[in-house]
């Protein structure tokens, strides 16, 4: 163990982290893999007093539960493969509804390359089921690479010869060479670290709603198959909706100003929407909530041997929450097994990665600008649709528009590369025939 | 294909790419078997069999030749692809992400090599020392 205050880790030092969501555990699952690469020991203790085995609100996550195409697609290449236990449904296409009619946007060849997922055990009562929790999953491999879970929850830090020192119900359990904070938003160990006084505040907010909604398997089939349906609609307060298809059941969020836990009743009424549902006897509100997302970040996410990542630090704006985990996590593991745990070493090798997700949200919150305005007004929703439409026939490099809205609602690809094509001629060329053609039909 | 499974199914004997073809992605086994066969004067011979979890086809994403050798599901497959661009795009804000290809490619060498002492008559240890 480190007894020296030297900001390299040495054999034997003591990590711990706070939190066994997806960032904890990816953090710890490449810390271990990078430092027996070279040759070197690390203790990783994940505090997490949840037990994501639990169904209902004991285990869950509060989250939509999309694992993108870009992360199953990485995961594989890193050697970490979804079992069907973890998957709860296999997703090949996204379909966007509107209050002018709906398209659908598909991977090539129908190939299911996106996974829907329950963080914890789902709604009340699958525990039974077979399945298995994607945070539980994760938390496993962590705890294979090495890693040790304590169910405890950390109530207090506080430095002893500059280094932390961890507290549960009032009793000291360790003294870390460094402390990871991967907890979420929706936690209260946010204060403990903006008590340490080093600078973090909590990033902002905004309220979620979501709700999961029970129904036979067979009419999940049925009625959603293997697509995600993403509902544009000119609402005030809502920005985007999505039903996501798990099994017997099927998850909506919404994401707006405003949100009530009532929203979901409302949405569900809206014509659009029932034309997608069975009837009303055949579905039922199992759960809701408003969980909080994070939508900014935190000015300084690290300090000599604290670091912050996942939610409480910067996450990909809307979309993706997983996908940033996975580079936050993997981004401080390097950072702490290559350069060290000092706060320049964060500066340095973490704080371009964590700026980066930042900048990037910049793009998105002007993309998702230009897509308000395309839900806001029917010509432009009804052109953009037209255009997507004609797209399905093209090869796949000339689907300008269908990338577009394939890559920022599946989280697929950086804000800041999508943005280009927002640009291309050829796709505004498209855009403007089509609504020529639809001026030209009114009138 | 089950409700929670990714990928795309091969049934058994089905043609994942074939020798000589231009490579524009590399797949990962989700589930089943992969046989890796390379054509020798007029014959298939099968070169490896690979397993759930394996990566193949990564070859002719970094040297950019023809596929080198044929990949076919032995017994029905389930397989994601992984595409050229998306790849070498995250490696490139992420080259850790090589590591795991390398170690793969490494493993197969090392195959290689124990294979071809084992054709030639020598322990490998023999082999090398020579």
């Amino acid at each position: 163990m480190n007894e020296g205050n030297s900001y390299i880790l040495e054999d034997g030092a003591n990590i711990s982290v706070i939190g066994g969501g997806p960032t904890g555990s990816f953090f710890s699952i490449f810390a271990l893999k990078m430092a027996r690469m070279m040759d070197r020991e690390l203790n990783i203790t994940i505090f997490e007093p949840k037990d994501f085995k639990k169904d209902g609100p004991g285990g869950c996550n509060r989250c939509g539960g999309i694992i993108s195409e870009l992360l199953v697609q990485t995961l594989a290449v890193e050697g970490i493969n979804f079992p069907d236990s973890v998957v709860r449904k296999g997703i090949h296409s996204y379909k966007l509804h509107t209050n002018h009619g709906d398209v659908n946007i598909a991977t090539p060849e129908f190939e299911k390359t996106i996974a829907t997922i329950y963080r914890g055990g789902g709604p009340k009562g699958m525990a039974e089921s077979g399945k298995e929790s994607f945070d539980d999953f994760l938390l496993n491999q962590a705890i294979k690479e090495g890693a040790v879970h304590k169910p405890a929850r950390i109530d207090g830090i506080e430095f002893r010869d500059s280094k932390p020192v961890l507290f549960s119900k009032k009793n000291e359990i360790m003294k870390a060479d460094l402390v990871v904070g991967a907890f979420g938003v929706n936690s209260t160990t946010q204060k403990i670290f903006e008590n340490l006084g080093f600078g973090y505040k909590g990033p902002p907010t905004i309220t979620a709603a979501i709700a999961e909604i029970k129904m036979d398997e067979d009419i999940v089939a049925t009625h959603f198959g293997n697509s995600i349906h993403l509902f544009l609609l000119p609402d005030k307060g809502i920005k985007f909706a999505a039903m996501v298809p798990k099994g017997s059941y099927v998850t909506l969020c919404i994401l707006g100003k405003d949100l009530k836990s009532e929203t979901v009743d409302r949405f569900l009424e809206k014509p659009v929407v029932r034309k997608v549902l069975p009837g009303t006897e055949q579905y039922k509100i199992e759960c809701r909530c408003l969980p909080k997302m994070n939508i900014g970040a935190p000015r300084i996410p690290f300090s000599d041997r604290v670091v912050m990542c996942g939610d409480s630090g910067s996450t990909r704006l809307f979309k993706d929450g997983l996908g940033a985990a996975y580079l936050m996590g993997k981004a401080v593991a390097k950072t702490v097994v290559f350069e060290g745990v000092s706060r320049q070493h964060f500066e340095k090798a973490y704080h371009p990665v964590y700026k980066s997700i930042i900048t990037d949200n910049y793009y998105g919150r002007y993309l998702y600008l230009i897509t308000d305005i395309y839900r806001k007004f029917g010509l432009l929703t009804k052109g953009m649709l037209e255009v997507v439409r004609n797209e399905q026939e093209r090869a796949e490099d000339e689907k300008i528009l269908s990338s577009i809205l394939w890559n920022m609602f599946t989280g697929n690809e950086r804000y800041k590369k999508i943005l280009p094509n927002a640009l291309s001629l050829k796709m505004h060329l498209d855009l403007w025939k089509v609504f020529a053609k639809i001026l030209l039909r009114m009138t | 294909m089950k409700e929670g499974e990714l990928g795309k199914i091969y049934a058994d004997g089905e043609i994942i790419f074939k020798e000589g073809e231009k490579g524009e992605v590399m797949y990962v086994i989700q589930s089943g078997e992969v046989k890796i066969t390379k054509k020798l004067v007029s014959d298939h011979t099968t070169i490896a069999t690979l397993q759930s979890g394996e990566i193949f086809g990564e070859m002719a994403l970094f040297d950019k030749l023809p596929r080198s050798a044929t990949a076919m599901a032995s017994g029905e497959a389930r397989v994601l692809s992984i595409d050229k661009k998306k790849l070498f795009s995250t490696i490139s804000h992420d080259p850790t992400l090589a590591f795991k290809i390398i170690e793969t490619m490494s493993q197969r060498i090392r195959r290689l090599d124990e294979n071809l002492c084992v054709s030639c008559g020598v322990k490998s240890k023999e082999f090398f020392l020579s």
